[in-house]
């Protein structure tokens, strides 16, 4: 092959290949902002040994099942929550900004992982907050221990 | 690629000086004696095999003038009339031409011996030297990047599709050694740094079930190092090479490490010795060390590492051959990035609504590895038509976990400590030249004991003895059939009251239907036992995966044809040798291994599938100009996967795949060479990971474009190259970006 048509060939190669794709890019910095909350508590706490743990938990998704729980990185938690209070507040400083679609107190019942249970979710605007990056969104939410939400929720 | 050229035939004869035995010499056309030829009285199958010293002696009731054929791998073959008179002694001396081979690489995996790579009957590609070479080839996984049909998913090897994403756990594919199995104590996938890239001859991949030869560890195929022979005379190779990482292209990501605007350094260097002391004794030794600082945040490496060979034959019938290695590695190992927005950092994994910390990622881990490896061959040729080796393998692996405060290795109680060994007897018969028959046995055990694993026996150190006994026939049926069959049965235990048995048949067929056209047709079983990662690995420092006790062996059966051929075109338009190799090919599993999340443990375990198929083709063709300045290779490879009970596709397979490679001459003492490589997103993406991992759910298409050059001058070269020179970043496996460009600089001196 003559040396021109080889060299053509890698030139020829080189300028098809480079007219590629870049590839795997950033999904783009979604950016934090934080979630402040109240909660009022009524009706009758539940006994001490059926509360392992208590938190508020804002998901991006609509659980269908508790193994929807192990979906972690859509999910924001708080840290543990007052029991045994008649209000209480949280704060998540750096909550990823975006939509959450399901959020509320949910009440871990027995020691194993899966054991929770939502006591009392968020319900203004169709239970759908928003955070925006470096802006702090608070939200109300009112737990009935008397009247617990359904769960998985009844679409 | 080369076109195979039958030249010419010398064949001399001295002149008959008694009759029926016949006796002598063969050797090649620069007196070298030939071990191993076929000498045959056509029409019968009275003959013998040469000698390692290349003397032959055979007795026959035959008299008058008959018709002697004598054939080697590599030589042409001939045939001569001879006379033989009752009573006396016929004296020989053979000389056979020795080929030109253009085409045909030499293969041994398909069946324990060398065979030209047209005639094996089943799929085979080759890496030869030169090919590691140019693209300095540091561990083994960057030269099967480039083999059509095979993937390199993290640290464990995809031969059409047969591996997905298993957590570096297990493995489908067998990596051997000159012959002989390299498996790991843990067997937590192919250990290709424990190899001495500087020291190979050649690579050769078998694709498809190899178990009837080879056992369970060769599920989805074979990986065949095989070692330098010993030259005639010393050689001393000094090389080295110094290189960079480029920064990602992205910002977002650069500034999530402290040291992602930076230029990463990495390094090495080599020195090798090989000599035939004399014509009974050599050997060759290797020593190298490379540093890589790595473009990722806590994954750099250094790596320690020396192999020698040592070849002996007191007598011509006699020898021993052996491989004795070590490898010292400290190595960071990134498991998994932090998110799609800062994948240089490692992540972590939080199991459950536990308050976040601030301690240590475990997306990564620094281990610090030693790796023993030795492997004794003893060779006996008892007599003209049989012999027999005694192969012997002991490998030692011991890791020690880096203390994050110190910095130092932590005892051994809380890593690794493991040791692999076994052996293996073959007899050989050849009771003519057109049969062979190969009959083995084989014990091996394996004894670990690991922080990671969990067993039933209450003895840590102890499990998974094995033994089997093999047999393989080869026969040519005729000038233009060749049939291989065989058939192996294992037996392990797995624990005190488990054990397993299999039975793994093979049976191929070659015909070569018109001068240099090959069609193949392959059937075999595999089998596979679970590695024991996989049955045992209960832990959650890293990804949190729980054992498996009731985890059984896989099993495989495929079919496969082929046609292989090669042709020289001198047309005006083009000019130059094509071969090339398609197959289409049906795998089905029953029992296959893959992780799945079990929701109530809330960690992942490997389960049994019920059933699952792969179907698919694969094409080669490789071009090479007339005056071999120019060759170019492409291969495709089609793969639907099926699991049969969803009716989905298995996870983490590219439906597509396609690699190219482009060497030439360009001018003077300067060549150039680009390889290209792509693979399909897979079309399924198993998104169980990705509820621990944010974003391991994302991948993408691979395209990956290496390009090079080297320059000659006498006993120096020097090599230039770019590796990901499009800056294409891709996902390598869930959650591990792919490798950037990178700079490499290499200077190699031979003498």
């Amino acid at each position: 092959m003559p040396k021109m048509k080889r060299n053509g060939l890698y030139i020829a190669l080189c300028l098809l290949l480079m007219s590629c794709d870049n590839g795997l890019e950033p999904p783009g910095e979604a950016g934090t902002g934080s979630i402040r909350g109240t909660i009022e508590y009524l009706g009758t706490w539940p006994a001490a040994d059926s509360l392992q743990d208590l938190r508020f938990v804002a998901m991006r998704f609509v659980p269908q099942d508790t193994s929807d729980f192990l979906q972690l990185a859509d999910m924001e938690i708080s840290n543990g929550l007052n029991v045994n209070v008649e209000t209480d507040t949280f704060i998540i400083p750096e909550a990823k900004s975006g939509l959450y679609v399901y959020s509320g107190i949910a009440q871990q019942f027995e020691a194993n992982f899966l054991s929770w249970r939502p006591v009392g979710l968020y319900t203004d605007t169709a239970g759908i907050f928003s955070v925006s990056p470096g802006e702090s969104t608070e939200i109300n939410i009112r737990v009935d221990f008397n009247n617990v939400p359904v769960f998985p929720p009844e679409l | 690629m080369r076109t195979l050229a039958f030249i010419a035939v010398l064949l001399l004869g001295l002149n008959p000086v008694a009759a029926q035995t016949i006796k002598g010499t063969v050797s090649d056309d620069q007196g070298s004696p030939l071990p191993g030829a076929n000498i045959v009285i056509v029409g019968t199958s009275v003959g013998t095999a040469s000698l390692p010293d290349g003397t032959f002696e055979f007795d026959t009731t035959i008299t008058g003038i008959v018709v002697l054929k004598v054939s080697a791998i590599g030589f042409y073959s001939t045939q001569q009339s001879v006379r033989l008179v009752e009573g006396e002694t016929l004296l020989l001396s053979l000389i056979l031409k020795e080929q030109v081979l253009e085409s045909d690489e030499v293969v041994v995996t398909a069946s324990r011996r060398e065979q030209p790579a047209l005639s094996v009957p089943v799929s085979v590609s080759v890496l030869s030297a030169e090919d590691l070479g140019r693209r300095n080839v540091i561990v083994l996984d960057d030269a099967l990047r480039t083999v059509s049909g095979v993937q390199v998913l993290g640290n464990q090897i995809n031969i059409r599709g047969s591996s997905g994403f298993a957590y570096n756990t297990g493995s489908r594919v067998l990596l051997m050694l000159d012959g002989m199995p390299l498996l790991t104590p843990e067997s937590d996938g192919v250990p290709l740094e424990a190899l001495p890239a500087t020291e190979i001859e050649r690579i050769e991949v078998l694709k498809g079930p190899g178990s009837a030869l080879y056992g369970g560890g060769a599920l989805g195929g074979v990986i065949n190092v095989i070692s330098r022979e010993l030259p005639d005379t010393p050689v001393t190779t000094v090389s080295s090479f110094a290189g960079s990482w480029e920064p990602v292209r992205h910002e977002v990501w650069r500034s999530g490490w402290t040291h992602g605007d930076e230029y990463r350094p990495f390094w090495g260097v080599s020195m090798s010795h090989t000599r035939r002391s004399s014509p009974r004794f050599g050997w060759w030794a290797n020593a190298s060390f490379r540093r890589d600082s790595g473009y990722r945040q806590l994954s750099g490496r250094d790596v320690f590492h020396a192999f020698s060979k040592l070849s002996w034959q007191p007598k011509p019938a006699y020898k021993l051959e052996t491989l004795l290695g070590i490898m010292i590695r400290e190595k960071n190992s990134f498991i998994f990035w932090a998110s799609a927005n800062d994948v240089l950092s490692p992540g972590r994994i939080t199991l459950g609504p536990a308050p976040l910390d601030d301690s240590n990622p475990n997306g990564a881990s620094d281990n610090f590895v030693k790796q023993l490896s030795f492997l004794p061959v003893f060779t006996h040729f008892v007599g003209t038509k049989w012999f027999y080796e005694i192969k012997g393998r002991v490998f030692g692996l011991f890791v020690q976990p880096i203390s994050n405060i110190s910095g130092k290795p932590k005892s051994l109680s809380e890593g690794t400590l493991g040791f692999r060994y076994g052996a293996e007897g073959l007899l050989n018969w050849i009771p003519r030249s057109s049969t062979r028959m190969v009959f083995g046995a084989s014990r091996d055990a394996n004894t670990t004991r690991s922080s990671f694993f969990v067993t039933t026996d209450g003895d840590e150190l102890g499990g998974q003895p094995e033994v089997a006994v093999f047999t393989h026939l080869e026969e040519e049926l005729s000038e233009n059939l060749q049939v291989v069959a065989g058939l192996r049965f294992d037996h392990y235990r797995i624990d005190q009251s488990n054990a397993e048995s299999r039975l793994s048949p093979k049976l191929s067929l070659a015909y070569t239907w018109m001068p240099r056209q090959v069609l193949r047709l392959a059937w075999g079983h595999g089998f596979r036992v679970p590695s024991f990662a996989e049955r045992f690995t209960d832990n959650r420092d890293f990804l949190p995966i729980i054992r498996n006790l009731e985890l059984k062996p896989e099993r495989s059966q495929s079919i496969e044809v082929g046609i292989r051929g090669s042709t020289s075109l001198r047309s005006s338009l083009v000019q130059g040798t094509f071969s090339w190799d398609a197959s289409a090919f049906w795998n089905t599993y029953d029992g296959f291994i893959e992780p799945r999340l079990v929701v109530s443990e809330q960690a992942f375990q490997f389960v049994n599938l019920p059933s699952a198929r792969i179907v698919g083709t694969e094409f080669q063709l490789e071009w090479k100009n007339a005056s071999e300045q120019t060759a170019l290779s492409v291969g495709y490879t089609f793969l639907g996967s099926r699991e049969d009970q969803t009716e989905e596709e298995l996870p983490f397979r590219s439906r597509h795949q396609v690699v190219t490679s482009l060497d030439s001459h360009v001018w003077g003492p300067f060549s150039a060479g680009l390889d290209y490589r792509f693979a399909s997103r897979p079309g399924r993406v198993e998104t169980d990971f990705a509820r621990f991992v944010p974003d391991a759910e994302l991948m993408v298409d691979t395209k990956v474009l290496d390009m090079r050059t080297s320059f000659t001058r006498g006993p120096f070269v020097v090599n230039v190259i770019v590796n990901n020179a499009l800056e294409y970043h891709f996902v390598e496996r869930p959650a591990l970006l792919g490798a950037p460009r990178r700079y490499t600089l290499k200077l190699t001196y031979q003498h």
